[in-house]
């Protein structure tokens, strides 16, 4: 009690100036007692800080703080989505993989905070919880202590100043000794906390270093942290992403044909292999098929599906315009036109070649340097482009009318767009190229051709085929669609069809041919009567043996082994080149067959490429109001005009003006295109169709 | 006289060269090919003023491919027609985005067009209703709108007629004149 007194006299005293106050600690203790307090509230603010950066919770066990992490709670709804689609969605299946990695993320995230606690944290409180309190109450505590002191020391020096003058001596000096004793103790008492004090001040400040060290710590923590993690995403990454890159389902529209046929192991692109199917079934006797246009909409849809190459396209079996128009569309977005770039040069010239026999020969020289890949796909385009033609009584799309609606998607220049009638030129080009090639097809092309190359695409019609969906997952895994029709041969020769004698079979839907419902699958649908189940067939042996459709392209000429005897089928009243034993080495050495084969009606083709003449004027029966400077038969009957100027085609018929009635003036409607070149070749072409104009009205 | 230069846009098949060789030549053409281009040119003195009009149509495709030489088209040309069929729906839907197509080349609203809606006489087949194409029209900024059959003979005349008065009103005859010889000096 009088301590306490004592202490608050002396308090006051020394506030007010009266009395001196002793100092014990010395300068640096000072600034090290100042430190003290600023670090405890630094470090308080930092462990705060840092434990609302943890997201488990503070306390608990790697275990508990994994399962509590929001990176688990993702990796397990990423892995219950996985078991959820299952293995059949590629979806599914990287989401499996995903989540695992989520997972060990986690995992390591956790370990992290435990480690950052233990390391970190703990001592961090410890420091400023615990540790400068404790310096900071014995502090204090000194500080009492000094007060104690320096009222002893203030009371006895008053009782030694008192002392002489004091009048019983004696009981004052026992009082001065006692006062004396006092403030010894309470000195000694001082000195033993200041120097407490001091220890540990000094310690703190020693371990200054060692508290900085947390931070190093925490950021070392950190990186060994991301280290892991990253090693571990790395880990999983190239995995996920070759399952990635292997993924098939991706665009076919747009994507560089090389790169398709690659990714699909194909040899024919998806999209055209599955249009071609579809209009073979049911397109062929379609009126203004490839010129009329389909509905925006349901092209659009055609071209999503046959993009993500689902097999359930059966709805578009009854809209033929509309895949038509997606072939178009496929051909067109290519990167690189069918016919090449490279080759562009040599296909115009090749086309401006004036005789006939020559001309041809040049484009088949073209037509051979084709790479590979687009040859099997030009190949396959024009067979069946041939094919179309031969019914063109009904579907009136003439070799020359395909071209033209066609041709244009087919090949242009590198520079298209900048130059509108570069365009324009080409494209007259390439009409007369593609028209040429479709008449000859089989000269170019003397190999028969499977259009059902993969046997992907089942007709429609046979309801609830089990097939279909079995076809459509296998086709999505990489590497089924490999696997090709091996047993071409069979379906090869039917290729040749008489259109004349079944011709409402195709149009009026699968099947037409033979009626029975087993035989609604077929796919190339002549060889549906002769085949035995043909349907069955093929899809077994789709996905028993695949074999290259090289193969069987090759072998498809001597046609050995084929259970549908195709021979009669194969003298067709319309076509007969179909059958030719043409060349399969360059022009120079032409087929001799070919020219027995020919009709008396082409006297002059006394060089190699044995043109089937009769095919032409056949497939171009009416003459033209307006004829066009196109080459409408195979060369031979064309020998005038093309004699006349070199350059038979070019711009002609775009500008070609039917300057009729009136007559007023001859020059021709140039002034609508004015920059197009070829003013002089347009005139005099004009001239030739004035005649000709004339004749045919 | 005047030359104009009218412009047939629309889908294959439509009938746009049949339209126009029956206005030109008074005959239906059975034929069955697509055209890239053609032109014709038909004077037309006694129809419609008493001036001698000469008219350059020609005829455009629409297949898809041919873009690059359509807006050329649609640069240099002066009224449009655009034709669907009235038995195929695709081909009415096709002639929105050939009429922005214009307008855009055009850079303006107001650009001499009107709308066909031949083989009418096929009834029997018909999907796009009259309604539907007057419509269109309406919102076509009140465009001109006509339903036409080239092998019956029915609006031919009236499609092209239409067109060229609607040239005329835009482009009196004076400015026209100097107009063109401009285009003579570009020849």
């Amino acid at each position: 009690m009088k301590k306490q007194f004592n202490r608050m006299k002396q308090l006051a005293n020394q506030t007010v100036g009266r009395a001196e106050k002793t100092e014990v600690l010395s300068d640096d203790l000072l600034m090290i007692e100042r430190r003290l307090e600023n670090v405890r509230f630094v470090s308080h603010n930092v462990h705060k800080k840092m434990v609302m950066c943890l997201q488990g919770n503070v306390g608990s066990d790697v275990d508990k703080r994994h399962k509590k992490l929001p990176v688990t709670a993702l990796s397990q709804s990423m892995l219950d989505g996985g078991s959820q689609l299952g293995d059949e969605s590629f979806i599914g299946k990287m989401m499996e993989v995903c989540g695992e990695a989520e997972n060990k993320l986690a995992l390591e995230q956790s370990q992290l905070e435990v480690q950052l606690e233990r390391d970190i944290l703990e001592p961090l409180n410890q420091l400023a919880e615990v540790d400068i309190p404790n310096i900071l109450k014995q502090r204090k505590h000194l500080a009492k202590l000094v007060l104690d002191f320096d009222s002893a020391k203030a009371r006895y020096q008053q009782a030694t100043k008192a002392f002489p003058t004091a009048a019983n001596a004696q009981a004052m000096a026992a009082k001065v000794d006692t006062l004396k004793e006092e403030m010894d103790e309470a000195q000694n008492k001082m000195e033993i906390c200041k120097d407490q004090v001091a220890a540990d001040m000094y310690n703190f400040s020693s371990k200054e270093g060692e508290y900085a060290r947390y931070y190093v710590l925490l950021l070392e923590a950190q990186a060994e942290y991301h280290r892991r993690a990253l090693a571990s995403i790395e880990s999983v990454l190239p995995t996920i992403q070759s399952q990635q890159d292997k993924w098939t389902e991706k665009p076919a529209f747009g994507t560089a044909l090389e790169e398709h046929l690659k990714r699909t192991s194909r040899e024919i692109a998806l999209p055209i292999e599955a249009c071609i199917m579809m209009l073979l079934e049911t397109g062929m006797q379609e009126e203004g098929l490839f010129r009329i246009a389909a509905g925006a909409s349901k092209l659009k849809k055609l071209k999503a599906a046959l993009d993500c190459s689902t097999s359930q396209l059966e709805e578009f079996y009854s809209d033929p315009h509309a895949v038509a128009g997606a072939l178009k569309s496929y051909l067109r977005e290519l990167p690189e036109p069918l016919m090449t770039y490279q080759l562009y040069e040599e296909w115009i010239q090749a086309s401006n070649i004036s005789d006939p026999d020559k001309r041809l020969q040049a484009l088949w020289v073209v037509c051979d340097m084709l790479p590979k890949a687009n040859k099997t796909n030009f190949r396959y385009l024009v067979k069946f482009l041939a094919k179309l033609a031969l019914e063109s009584d009904v579907n009136k799309m003439t070799a020359s009318n395909i071209a033209i609606v066609l041709g244009p998607n087919l090949l242009w220049a590198k520079t298209e767009g900048s130059l509108a009638e570069m365009a324009a030129t080409t494209s007259v080009h390439v009409v007369s190229i593609i028209e040429l090639i479709i008449n000859h097809s089989s000269w170019f092309f003397p190999e028969d051709v499977d259009f059902n190359v993969s046997g992907m695409f089942a007709m429609p019609g046979c309801p609830g085929t089990p097939d279909s969906e079995a076809g459509t997952i296998d086709r999505r895994r990489p590497g089924s669609q490999g696997s090709l029709d091996s047993d071409t041969p069979r379906k090869d020769s039917n290729i040749a069809r008489d259109p004349a004698s079944t011709p409402p079979a195709m149009r009026n839907g699968p099947g037409g041919l033979s009626g029975t419902p087993a035989q609604l699958n077929v796919v190339t649908p002549t060889s549906g009567p002769k085949g035995p189940s043909p349907f069955l067939g093929r899809r077994g042996t789709k996905k028993q043996a695949p074999a290259p459709p090289k193969q069987s392209v090759k072998a498809a000429p001597n046609q050995p082994s084929a259970p549908s005897t195709p021979q009669p089928l194969i003298a067709p009243r319309r076509n007969n080149q179909t059958p030719i034993q043409a060349p399969s080495h360059p022009p120079p050495q032409p087929p001799p067959q070919s020219t027995e084969e020919a009709e008396p009606s082409l006297p002059r083709t006394p060089t190699p490429p044995g043109t089937p003449p009769h095919d032409g004027s056949q497939l171009r029966p009416r003459p033209t109001p307006r004829a066009r400077p196109k080459p409408s038969g195979p060369p031979p009957p064309q020998p005038s005009i093309d004699g006349a100027n070199g350059v038979c085609v070019s711009g002609s018929k775009i500008i070609s003006d039917g300057d009729v009635e009136e007559r007023s003036l001859t020059g021709p409607g140039l002034d609508l295109v004015p920059e197009l070149e070829e003013d002089e070749t347009t005139e005099t072409l004009s001239e030739d169709e004035h005649q000709s104009e004339n004749t045919a009205l | 006289m005047r030359e104009y230069k009218l412009v047939v846009l629309g889908s294959g098949g439509v009938g746009k060269s049949a339209l126009t060789v029956q206005f030109v030549q008074g005959i239906f053409v059975e034929k069955y090919d697509p055209t890239i281009e053609d032109s014709y040119r038909k004077n037309v003195c006694e129809f419609i003023s008493l001036q001698c009009e000469l008219i350059r149509l020609l005829i455009v495709c629409l297949q898809e491919q041919f873009t690059a030489m359509r807006d050329l088209y649609m640069k240099n040309g002066q009224g449009f027609a655009l034709v669907y069929s009235i038995t195929a729906q695709s081909t009415f839907n096709d002639l929105q985005d050939l009429r922005e197509q214009i307008l855009r080349v055009k850079d303006t609203e107001d650009v001499p067009m009107i709308l066909v809606g031949n083989k009418c006489d096929l009834e029997d087949e018909r999907v796009v209703g009259k309604e539907q194409g007057q419509n269109f029209a309406r919102q076509w900024s009140n465009c001109a709108f006509l339903e036409s059959s080239a092998k019956s003979k029915i609006n031919v005349n009236e499609i092209f007629y239409d067109l060229v008065r609607q040239i005329n009103r835009k482009t009196p005859v004076e400015k026209k004149r100097a107009k063109k010889k401009s285009n003579c000096i570009l020849l």
